[in-house]
């Protein structure tokens, strides 16, 4: 028989936790957010691990997984804050002290205003290292929708990023 | 020969390897022979790449909380599939031991699905082991004063070509009867005592979508509603060198402002980052409250109040 125990897929996950983590944490900024997440989708995904085709990538069903229950809560907090977005909002994508952090809570704060949709294939592609058309099989989109949110992204981050750099003292 | 932004990024992400892309990949490295701007970009969407492996990356090197790993487990122990038992009950059990910073900040009543809500399992202390690199500078970020409200330059449109409404803070609240006379201050016009939206802002109240607007865009729109009396109201985050919000009305064809503030600006940004589209002033949001009939309009009726042309 060729589907793997339970047992076994179980272990391919607790290896890939670090990467669901790392993937959780671009998405969700927050990294206590980021393991509510992880966790989240690994129950679900052990809710159905049937459902996972042997001989698909494990890690893609996983961010697919995620990407999902991300979505969902980013719902969720969408019809929570429909009119009056709470000013912490405001104070997360805030500027930071000085020194050596600056750049990588640019980064962080950057990736943090992007739409959604451009900071999952950001995400998927850019720090998973997914090519396109894995990135594009994840987000269930064509090629040319990942290229294109890809390129906008990306515009959206350095015009973030230059602006910080070009404002430093 | 055009060589699209998004050709370029494919090939600098090694997309065009596949002898499929020949023509592409030869067409690239010509223009690259010729035009050192070419290799320039390809460089800069290279090095943000770099900068995004490393930044993230770190996560890797982080011990990965007992709870994750123990969530498989459990659910191996339990037999196979159906771990949904297990994992409920202890969603209720951790409910308060695990908020997220963004469930700190609004309630959850709302929420079917609150993942800040979820359990820890209650006891491991998770800041402990878990993330403290990232989690730090973070905290230290939230907790700067919100006071400064916006030391920052004033360059960019003049505020204080707003002499009729004082020169210090400017505003406070516009309440489109200013005596201003008809100049040109940008992307505001003053008519008949009232402030219109022209310009680059007119044309974001009018034709951007909250749901798939750029992050980098000059006017981020935030609600869209129906007004007591019928019209449809916008607001917005105008990016300017001291940026300000509003909420702006459709009648007559037009957007008119009925209230305009300063957003507060973030401690020491000066523009370094801007404020988010959702950072209304008060006034805005009391303007809001007082107008609003109904729910705020979602994604797919805002698209549709737009094709229709706010009528």
């Amino acid at each position: 028989m060729s589907r793997p125990a339970a047992a076994d897929i179980q272990e391919q996950l607790v290896a890939l936790l670090p990467k669901l983590r790392r993937f959780a944490r671009t998405l969700a900024h927050s990294p206590d957010d980021a393991d509510d997440l992880v966790q989240l989708a690994l129950e679900r995904a052990l809710a159905r691990l049937d459902q996972w085709q042997p001989g698909t990538r494990l890690d893609s069903w996983m961010y697919g997984i995620i990407k999902n229950a991300w979505i969902d809560e980013v719902r969720a907090r969408e019809r929570r804050d429909r009119v009056h977005a709470p000013e912490e909002l405001g104070e997360q994508v805030a500027d930071a002290g000085s020194g050596a952090q600056i750049d990588r809570l640019s980064l962080e704060a950057a990736i943090a205003r992007l739409p959604e949709e451009q900071r999952l294939v950001v995400a998927l592609v850019l720090v998973e290292g997914l090519s396109y058309k894995e990135a594009a099989a994840v987000l269930d989109v064509p090629i040319g929708t990942v290229t294109s949110r890809l390129a906008r992204g990306r515009e959206a981050l350095e015009a973030l990023l230059g602006a910080a750099a070009g404002d430093a003292p | 020969m055009i060589i699209t932004e998004e050709l370029l990024m494919a090939y600098a992400d090694g997309e065009l390897a596949g002898p499929e892309h020949a023509a592409d990949r030869t067409r690239i490295e010509a223009a690259l022979r010729a035009d050192p701007q070419i290799a320039r970009r390809i460089e800069s969407h290279r090095a943000l790449r770099r900068e995004l492996s490393a930044s993230f990356d770190r996560v890797l090197d982080e011990p990965v909380p007992a709870r994750l790993a123990g969530a498989v487990r459990r659910a191996l122990a339990s037999s196979g599939a159906d771990a949904s038992a297990d994992t409920d009950g202890r969603a209720r059990d951790g409910a308060e031991g695990a908020r997220g910073s963004i469930d700190a900040t609004g309630g959850t009543e709302a929420a079917p699905h609150s993942f800040g809500a979820r359990g820890s399992g209650g006891s491991s202390p998770r800041s402990a082991g878990d993330g403290t690199s990232a989690a730090n500078p973070e905290a230290q970020h939230t907790a700067q004063p919100a006071d400064s409200g916006g030391a920052g330059a004033r360059a960019g449109w003049d505020w204080q070509q707003w002499g009729a409404m004082g020169a210090s803070l400017v505003v406070g609240i516009v309440l489109g009867r200013a005596a201003v006379t008809s100049r040109d201050l940008g992307p505001i016009a003053s008519r008949d005592g009232h402030l219109i939206a022209q310009g680059h802002l007119a044309d974001a109240l009018s034709n951007q979508l909250a749901s798939t607007q750029s992050a980098t865009a000059p006017v981020q729109i935030g609600t869209s509603f129906k007004s007591k009396d019928g019209s449809y109201c916008r607001t917005f985050v105008l990016h300017e060198a001291d940026p300000m919000g509003g909420l702006a009305c459709r009648a007559g064809g037009e957007w008119t402002l009925n209230t305009l503030a300063r957003v507060q600006a973030s401690p020491g940004a000066k523009g370094r980052h801007r404020p988010a589209a959702s950072q209304l002033p008060g006034a805005v949001r009391a303007a809001v409250e007082a107008q609003i009939v109904g729910d705020p309009l979602d994604s797919s009726a805002e698209a549709q109040a737009k094709d229709g042309g706010w009528k």
